[in-house]
């Protein structure tokens, strides 16, 4: 029989524990400069892509044919496209596109990988074949497995979310198995084992939790990766597609026009740039909080 | 070693037969009728039925595969849909390509990363260590798709504009027409590898052995080269084969930016945007073997460089 109250109050302890770590988390977070600078950048892109109908300055798929191509004004201060649409609509317009890319994908990965790791780092049979599956997903580099993906499931943007997520998984099955590899021979868990624990609860309430931290330094770099992968898809013709006011698409048209008018691809890169460096900085600030001994590392 | 080679050997090969699965099953794997999906939706039976017996879709799908694998060691990837010419000797040719690139890139991106990184740890927290460290953040994350455009437009049409010479912006033919592709690829790259040179560098400069070498009186130079840096090479090894992976990812963007008749630009435009699968998969499967072999590659080299890893 299982002692119903030794069960709870070690799951109690657990709990108290996670409320504890995350306002430490807050207080370190707030003493590095950088991971602030990473973290304010991130909010201000996602509160462009929320607040997007009430505060970009334009439609951002009106042409205007008599502005086309128009540099920089106060009307719009990052001028106008190919077809006289403002840039800087179109911008915060993109960034919703991004942000949901990017969260949607890794809402898959993190779905998929986290469980597949769990059970490929708890189990010791099903292990030797999930490293195969992961080690085949691998042999594709990066962006190479999403375009494989790509070809499959066909050109647009919700595959490439779909897309971009799979290719993630391996990522998170590899670091969640490796964390599950230490954590299954701690104390608690044989001590849990030994309350009678079934194996799910085990893997869900006392293991993963104390997965969390690489899982959420790993998914916040991951959204970066995410919005460079998309953009670069959608620079390539393989995601969203014209009127889109898609960050890689913008840079793919006003690339036709970079000798006279080089401020049609200057702006959406460097939005894409920016707000990769936002999910960077806050994911390595991140991981030097959570997991020192990473610090440095990549 | 010999028997860790054959471990390493023998986990390669499942690899590649899924690798070689995946790959084939591409072009079955398509929701509804493959042919139908490539010959577009005007397409007469004839038609449909040509691209079925031609991709061998009319036979069972074990059939295929075992077709496919056999054709595959014989090196023949079929044929083209549009063209009709072999795929084989077209992957192959565009592959030389793409390594050429990326191969430069490396070079450029070894050189720059390990200076900056050693500069780094030498002065760690001074002004060299920030500025390459930024240099290190904004590297890895800008879209190398839009650094080309950036570095095409200032060094190849501004400087033809300013002093009436710039550099080839797109094409392969000299080495001139290297350097901005090579470079913009690298970046990324040089980026990882200043910063594991740092960190690694900055741990081992704090070992016991460097302050015995001090001690007994060595130039701070040769404590650099020939105590640390040798050690520091060793993560470095591993990061060069794992940022492999990620140039190839980036030369599909950086081939497709200038023009560069490499694999990426095969399999995108003239692979998947016109549905021409057989070259897709040719050079989808070329890149995966390539990227293994590397990796198998740099494995082999990390037991050789650090002994602790075959005996583990």
């Amino acid at each position: 029989m299982i002692d119903k109250t030794a069960v709870s109050l070690t799951e109690k302890a657990s709990e108290g524990g996670l409320a504890q770590r995350k306002e430490t988390l807050w207080r370190r977070l707030r003493k590095s400069p950088s991971a602030m600078l990473g973290l304010s950048i991130v909010l201000v892109f996602v509160t462009a892509g929320f607040l997007a109908p009430w505060i970009a300055p334009h439609d951002p798929l009106r042409p205007d044919f008599g502005r086309a191509r128009e540099g920089p004004t106060w009307d719009s201060p990052l001028g106008r496209d190919e077809l006289g649409r403002d840039i800087l609509s179109r911008i915060i317009y993109g960034a919703r596109i991004s942000l949901w890319i990017g969260f949607i994908a890794v809402a898959i990965g993190v779905a998929l990988g986290v469980p597949l790791g769990a059970v490929s780092g708890y189990y010791g049979r099903l292990d030797i074949f999930v490293q195969r599956v992961v080690d085949i997903m691998l042999a594709f580099p990066g962006l190479l497995l999403a375009i494989v993906l790509i070809s499959i499931l066909g050109v647009g943007l919700s595959n490439v979310m779909i897309a971009i997520g799979i290719a993630s998984i391996p990522t998170y099955a590899r670091l969640v198995r490796g964390s599950v590899l230490s954590l299954r021979e701690m104390d608690y868990v044989t001590a849990a084992r030994a309350l009678g624990m079934s194996d799910r609860r085990i893997i869900f309430r006392h293991i993963l939790p104390n997965c969390l931290a690489p899982i959420i330094v790993q998914s916040t770099l991951q959204v970066a990766t995410a919005i460079l992968f998309a953009a670069g898809l959608g620079f390539l013709g393989l995601g969203a597609k014209p009127p889109m006011p898609e960050w890689g698409v913008m840079l793919s048209t006003g690339r036709d026009y970079l000798r006279d008018w080089p401020h049609i691809a200057t702006f959406p890169g460097l939005a894409i740039m920016l707000s990769v460096l936002g999910f960077n900085l806050l994911g390595d600030g991140l991981r030097d909080i959570l997991d020192p001994r990473l610090r440095g590392k990549l | 070693m010999l028997g860790y080679i054959a471990r390493r050997l023998l986990l390669t090969i499942p690899t590649l037969l899924g690798v070689t699965f995946l790959v084939f099953a591409v072009v079955r794997l398509q929701p509804g009728d493959p042919a139908q999906e490539i010959a577009g939706q005007g397409a007469t039976k004839e038609i449909l039925e040509s691209i079925r017996q031609e991709l061998g879709l009319d036979r069972p799908f074990l059939i295929q595969y075992v077709d496919f694998m056999e054709k595959l060691f014989r090196g023949n990837l079929g044929r083209s849909l549009k063209t009709k010419e072999p795929v084989a000797p077209k992957v192959w040719n565009r592959f030389l390509n793409t390594l050429e690139l990326t191969a430069v890139a490396m070079i450029i991106a070894i050189l720059i990363g390990s200076v900056a990184g050693i500069i780094s740890a030498i002065r760690p927290y001074s002004i060299w260590d920030n500025l390459s460290m930024l240099g290190a953040l904004f590297g890895v994350s800008m879209p190398v798709f839009w650094q080309g455009i950036m570095l095409m437009l200032v060094f190849a049409l501004w400087l033809e504009q300013w002093i009436g010479w710039g550099l080839p912006a797109t094409g392969r033919g000299t080495l001139l027409h290297l350097i901005l592709p090579a470079l913009t690829l690298g970046t990324s790259s040089a980026a990882i590898i200043a910063r594991m040179t740092r960190s690694t560098m900055l741990e081992i400069l704090r070992q016991e052995y460097i302050l015995t070498a001090h001690a007994k009186g060595a130039s701070s130079g040769a404590v650099i080269f020939k105590h640390a840096l040798r050690n520091a090479l060793i993560p470095v090894v591993t990061v060069v084969g794992l940022t492999f992976g990620g140039l190839l990812s980036g030369a599909v963007l950086t081939e497709t930016v200038f023009a560069w008749p490499g694999i990426g630009r095969l399999i995108v435009e003239e692979g998947i945007l016109t549905r021409d699968y057989p070259i897709v998969q040719g050079a989808i499967l070329m890149v995966a073997l390539g990227f293994v072999l590397v990796n198998l590659l740099v494995d082999l080299l990390y037991a050789y460089i650090d002994p602790r890893i075959r005996y583990d």
